[in-house]
């Protein structure tokens, strides 16, 4: 891992209050879907680069574990918010809730992966968090785009009862783990992983637009927007691919020796 | 009602965790027959086998609840043997290794010796007897675990929600982030391979493992109690 | 005839599972995602270069479970909107298949860009001729798969009480978790390692000497699939087409109890049968020499 040219508190500042005012803001009619893609993105990003942190570790098992361990967390912790505030008739406390629940969770597998099997990584209990609470925030705003608005109540009907959450959690795992493990090597660049996170997110968005085709009649806007940011992430990707690679060929054998280019 | 669902759970993610284990995983260095065991990682053969697991369990949701916890428990041994089975298949015919593993010296079934038949400088390949039998009885654990955290879930929630679908998909899906917590906390435990209760690393790991797995799976099991009395009430 | 209706359906559901199994197989080696990567990705490490396609996705199972909910997603959704059904099964494999085929492209390059260090070079030839055959293999898998699923939910009769994307992810990750653990023991040992000599494990201090020469210049990742198609995309097709078959079919023939009975025979079964492949295979082969 090369050392973060965005520093990772930025992110994470930016990422949660962000995250949480889109949140908040997704039952504005036309805004709030545009806001909900802007949160799902937001909350990518900070997961991506809380993994690119702790990947380097070997944890016995590979990088994707560490993610589908914490998005399954993220996940309890958003099931539990989505029941607890319908009983309690509080939508407002759903992300707080199922962000508290989700955190308790992640340290106490932190403190697992600790004290009882000795693996000694300082930024674990760290990481662990922010990753669950990356999880969990990109969850939330995944339902909260395809069901416009926070309301438990609908996000229920919505999400859960069709069986949509099984897809917005792989989805999750999916963006939040394939950048690092993609982009894994001794030239691994923030800008680069960070990009192609952008680039899978707006593909995954591609088809969570889809998907709002029974919530929302502006479907179609958040599918042309979700087309151009893909086009605009994946040029910038390339332009960082080409900028680092050793060398592009066309065709042809390798170089022989360090001098050939 | 919730106390009896809690204790179920709790045994239920305990037995998953317990049942991880004996399956013999060799991770990525047995998909080059550098070590013995099934050569993936072990969530995901432990996930897996507890979706067949549950998917036979939803077959049995009619019956009466010690059949399905049963059905749930062949499903997953049934999944497990035939992999191991078409896994051995492959290093005889397809790369041309006897089986057998480094990590004991006598196979206490068959009582074939292991190291002679171990090439220099790898760990065995394939999966011995003894690994196949310890990978039958976690697969048997780990679906009782999941089918009997299926059923307790089930039984809650069909008692009060009318729509049949709606439960047995929300149920699944409980079930199933319990085998993907649980799964991973187990395998951090592991460490990389192992070669099922033979082994002499099962041994020191099981305890602590078990241990970690019996915590997570009460901080869990309070968790889901609190989203059925939820999903109840909703 | 309920019953005779339900054991056709059974016998074509595991069809379709074997052709999911074998091109899942396929699938994986040609565009090398699962454990046997790691060697791809270690030899430029060691020095040495190659043109092999470089995927690091995910694990299979994830991958495919992946690609199997979003197929069964947009499957679910056209449905609710009244499309009719092959048309509904090819729209929603298509898709998929795109983004399976978009991720391997992004993957590749960001493996290859992270090890510049080590001079090795993208080849722009590795992905044109590589994906069309990523894709051809992905689509008959997703295809499968969302079929398979569509029979259990819509079909069976009593019918698997999900709906389909959750059974599609159940079935997207058994099947990933099979590839990886059965087929994928061939390429990584075996079609990676053709300099060693046949009938022995990898020793640990040659990981990463892999094969990056073949008859005519370099060795590229679709001559994986003519050499994988011969035995371990078969046999990975019918390890999951049996599980799916016998999942189902004890119950229909035998009753619940009397399945469950079967299940425990098969069981031991295979555990016999396990028994005969060691000891024949230690008789045939011998001590390591």
């Amino acid at each position: 891992m090369s050392d973060d040219l965005i520093p990772n508190q930025i992110l994470f500042l930016v990422s949660f209050f962000g995250g949480l005012l889109c949140i908040y803001l997704s039952n504005i009619p036309l805004m709030g879907g545009i806001l909900s893609i802007a949160g799902i993105s937001l909350a990518t990003i900070f997961g991506i680069n809380a993994l690119r942190h702790v990947g380097k570790y070997s944890l016995g098992t590979g990088v994707p574990s560490i993610v589908y361990l914490l998005t399954a967390i993220g996940v309890i912790g958003y099931l539990l918010g989505i029941v607890l505030t319908i009983n309690l008739n509080q939508p407002i406390l759903f992300p707080i809730i199922a962000i508290i629940s989700a955190i308790v969770l992640a340290l106490i597998v932190s403190y697992i992966c600790k004290y009882l099997f000795g693996i000694q990584v300082d930024i674990l209990a760290k990481s662990f968090i922010s990753i669950s609470l990356a999880s969990v925030l990109l969850i939330i705003s995944m339902s909260t785009l395809i069901s416009q608005t926070f309301i438990p109540q609908v996000i229920y009907e919505n999400v859960i009862q069709n069986g949509m959450i099984i897809l917005l959690m792989l989805m999750s795992v999916m963006v939040i783990q394939n950048p690092y493990n993609a982009c894994m090597g001794p030239n691994e660049d923030q800008y680069r992983t960070l990009s192609l996170g952008l680039t899978n997110i707006f593909l995954m968005l591609i088809v969570l637009s889809l998907l709002c085709i029974f919530t929302s009649k502006y479907w179609i806007l958040y599918l042309l927007l979700s087309i151009i940011g893909w086009i605009i992430s994946f040029r910038k990707y390339i332009g960082y691919t080409k900028h680092q690679v050793a060398s592009i060929k066309r065709y042809g054998l390798w170089p022989k020796d360090d001098k050939e280019i | 009602m919730l106390l009896e669902l809690l204790i179920c759970l709790i045994i239920g993610s305990t037995l998953i965790g317990i049942g991880v284990h004996f399956i013999p995983v060799g991770g990525a260095p047995a998909a080059l027959s550098t070590s013995a065991g099934i050569p993936t990682g072990a969530p995901m053969i432990t996930i897996g086998m507890g979706i067949t697991g549950i998917l036979t369990a939803i077959t049995f949701v009619n019956q009466p609840n010690y059949l399905i916890i049963i059905a749930g428990a062949i499903g997953s041994m049934m999944m497990i043997s035939i992999t191991m089975f078409f896994s051995n298949i492959m290093h005889v015919y397809g790369v041309g290794v006897p089986i057998a593993s480094s990590t004991f010296e006598k196979d206490p079934i068959t009582g074939f010796n292991q190291t002679e038949y171990v090439s220099q400088g790898t760990k065995g390949h394939g999966i011995p007897t003894v690994s196949f039998l310890s990978g039958v009885l976690g697969a048997g654990l780990g679906g009782i675990g999941g089918s009997l955290a299926f059923t307790s879930i089930y039984s809650e929630l069909s008692a009060s929600l009318l729509d049949i679908n709606l439960v047995i998909t929300i149920t699944t899906i409980m079930s199933l982030m319990l085998f993907f917590v649980i799964a991973v906390v187990a395998s951090y435990n592991i460490g990389g391979t192992i070669q099922g209760f033979y082994d002499k690393k099962f041994k020191q790991k099981i305890l602590p493992g078990a241990l970690s797995c019996f915590i997570v799976s009460v901080v869990l099991s309070l968790i889901y109690a609190l989203i059925v009395w939820g999903l109840i009430n909703v | 005839m309920d019953i005779f209706f339900n054991l056709i359906l059974v016998g074509f559901m595991a069809l379709l599972a074997i052709i999911a199994g074998i091109f899942e197989d396929l699938e994986s080696d040609v565009a090398s995602t699962s454990n046997p990567n790691s060697q791809v990705q270690l030899a430029p490490q060691i020095g040495n270069l190659h043109k092999l396609f470089n995927r690091a996705v995910s694990g299979e199972p994830l991958l495919l479970g992946t690609m199997a909910t979003i197929a069964g997603s947009i499957a679910y959704l056209l449905f609710s909107l009244n499309f009719p059904v092959v048309l509904v099964l090819l729209l929603s494999s298509l898709f998929t298949t795109l983004i399976q085929v978009l991720f391997s492209i992004t993957s590749y390059m960001g493996r290859i860009t992270s090890q510049s260090l080590y001079n090795q070079p993208l080849f722009l030839d590795v992905i044109y001729k590589t994906v069309p055959s990523i894709a051809a293999h992905a689509f008959i898998t997703i295809f499968s798969l969302t079929t398979l699923s569509y029979i259990m939910v819509y079909l069976l009769t009593p019918p698997v009480l999900l709906t389909l994307p959750v059974l599609s992810m159940l079935m997207g990750v058994t099947i990933g978790s099979i590839g990886s653990a059965v087929g994928d023991i061939h390429y990584g040992a075996e079609n990676l390692y053709q300099n060693l000599e046949f009938g022995s494990g990898i020793p640990v201090s040659l990981n990463g000497n892999i094969v990056t020469k073949s008859a005519l210049g370099s060795k590229k990742s679709i001559d994986v699939v003519s050499f994988c198609s011969k035995f371990a995309g078969p046999i990975t097709g019918l390890c999951f087409g049996i599980i799916i078959f016998l999942s189902f079919w004890i119950y229909l023939v035998f009753g619940a109890v009397g399945g469950l009975i079967a299940g425990l025979i098969i069981i031991v079964l295979f555990l016999i049968l396990n028994f005969l492949l060691e000891r024949n295979s230690r008789i045939n082969y011998g001590k390591y020499e």
